[in-house]
């Protein structure tokens, strides 16, 4: 297989890793998810020939994968405990705060509405492909998410957080 | 699914806080937003959301990909398992760690919330002198406007305290597209309005004179907005009032 499709690949995989941490908790399973999900997919390559973006590819192999495989194997690791907080870079840490808000409730959401909001509002896929990739009639995918939406409002509204907004 | 006037559904809201709408039924739902205010709001505190968890999430794919994933150790180790004679490692796939993934930008320092929005009014009213639309596109421009700013902007009209819309211009900035409307009054005295979304910083904030031109910058509603004189004017802090409470009228 050509190297191009590696390069693809290789592109591919930090959203990868991203996702396999909402499908896990654990970011330690997911590289192990990681890593199951790469090998299969490299024996595979020739399934994606031309195809620019191989994330919806790979998501849909590591959703299998962790539907008959992984998901048996999971400890419980709360969301907040996995995270691994990155220092960020900018001076001003208030957008960072306010991000970490939406961010935290998304960690307490089902894995369902974690999984379509990942797909949906992170990765930006379209509803189709996502869809494909959860083996889900499109409605479902759309029903789904406007109630994971909700579900993420009502937790962004209800957490219980100092006041942030900048006095000039 | 071609049809104007179909209603609209929950999955058209969806579709609007995703950005998948196309144009006719963006301006369909749009229409319709503008009547529905508490749907509205439920919308863009949706997309709100949507970016903060972007931004938020963000972060994970700039960490460095381990040793492990590295696709030519990967693919030796499926040789070993498959037997099959495989190509040796490749430089460029060693290079690429990292490729795309923002890594590049992650020493970068731009500026958020309003001091971002001064910034970039500032950089867009030196760069837009000439080149702009004419008043007869203005429609055109809020409606391309609408859609690549993902919600709808209308430029105040400021023809009661003597401005008249002559232009804009639709600009990109480091947070994404924004639109810029020029005014003139009967003497020829030019102003420009600039007017962006803000993602989670600034959502609201009041007014306040700009640091290096003649003008006045605040946030209203989510949307980041300075208003810039060309030369030094005593009414423009009256005006900029002006239009911060038509935009808040209509919307």
């Amino acid at each position: 297989m050509s190297d191009d499709a590696h390069l693809r690949l290789q592109a591919a995989i930090p959203a990868l890793r991203r996702y396999a941490r909402v499908l896990t908790r654990d970011p330690s399973q997911a590289d192990d998810l990681v890593q199951d999900c790469l090998e299969r997919a490299l024996t595979r390559l020739h399934q994606v020939r031309g195809q620019p973006d191989l994330r919806a590819w790979l998501f849909t192999i590591a959703h299998r994968l962790n539907v008959n495989h992984w998901r048996r194997f999971r400890r419980f690791v709360s969301w907040t405990e996995s995270m691994q907080p990155e220092q960020l870079q900018e001076a001003d840490q208030l957008p960072y705060l306010e991000w970490q808000e939406v961010v935290q409730a998304f960690g307490h959401l089902s894995d369902d509405h974690r999984q379509i909001m990942m797909l949906v509002s992170v990765e930006g896929l379209q509803y189709g492909v996502v869809a494909e990739i959860l083996d889900l009639p499109i409605g479902t995918v759309m029903s789904r998410l406007s109630r994971a939406r909700a579900a993420l409002h009502s937790l962004v509204e209800h957490e219980e957080r100092p006041v942030l907004r900048r006095v000039k | 699914m071609t049809q104007p006037d179909r209603p609209v559904t929950e999955d058209d809201l969806q579709a609007w806080v995703d950005g998948f709408l196309s144009p006719e039924r963006l301006r369909t739902v749009e229409d319709w937003l503008e009547s529905h205010p508490e749907t509205l709001q439920r919308v863009m505190t949706w997309k709100n959301e949507r970016e903060a968890l972007r931004a938020g999430l963000g972060a994970e794919l700039r960490q460095p990909i381990p040793a492990r994933f590295n696709i030519s150790n990967l693919r030796q180790r499926s040789a070993m398992h498959s037997s099959m004679p495989r190509m040796a490692a490749s430089i460029a796939i060693a290079l690429s760690i990292g490729f795309d993934s923002g890594w590049f930008l992650r020493d970068r320092r731009v500026p958020v919330g309003l001091a971002a929005v001064e910034q970039e009014a500032t950089i867009v009213r030196e760069a837009s002198k000439g080149s702009t639309i004419t008043e007869s596109n203005v429609v055109q421009l809020t409606a391309w406007g609408g859609k690549m700013l993902g919600r709808p902007v209308q430029p105040p009209d400021l023809s009661a305290a003597g401005y008249h819309l002559v232009g804009g211009q639709l600009v990109t900035t480091d947070h994404g597209p924004a639109c810029v409307f020029f005014y003139k009054d009967n003497s020829g005295a030019r102003i420009s309005l600039f007017v962006r979304p803000m993602y989670g910083v600034d959502v609201t904030a009041p007014m306040r004179p700009m640091q290096h031109l003649p003008g006045y910058l605040w946030a209203q509603n989510g949307l980041g907005i300075s208003m810039v004189a060309d030369t030094s004017m005593s009414s423009l802090h009256t005006l900029a009032d002006h239009a911060r409470d038509l935009m808040a009228k209509a919307s």
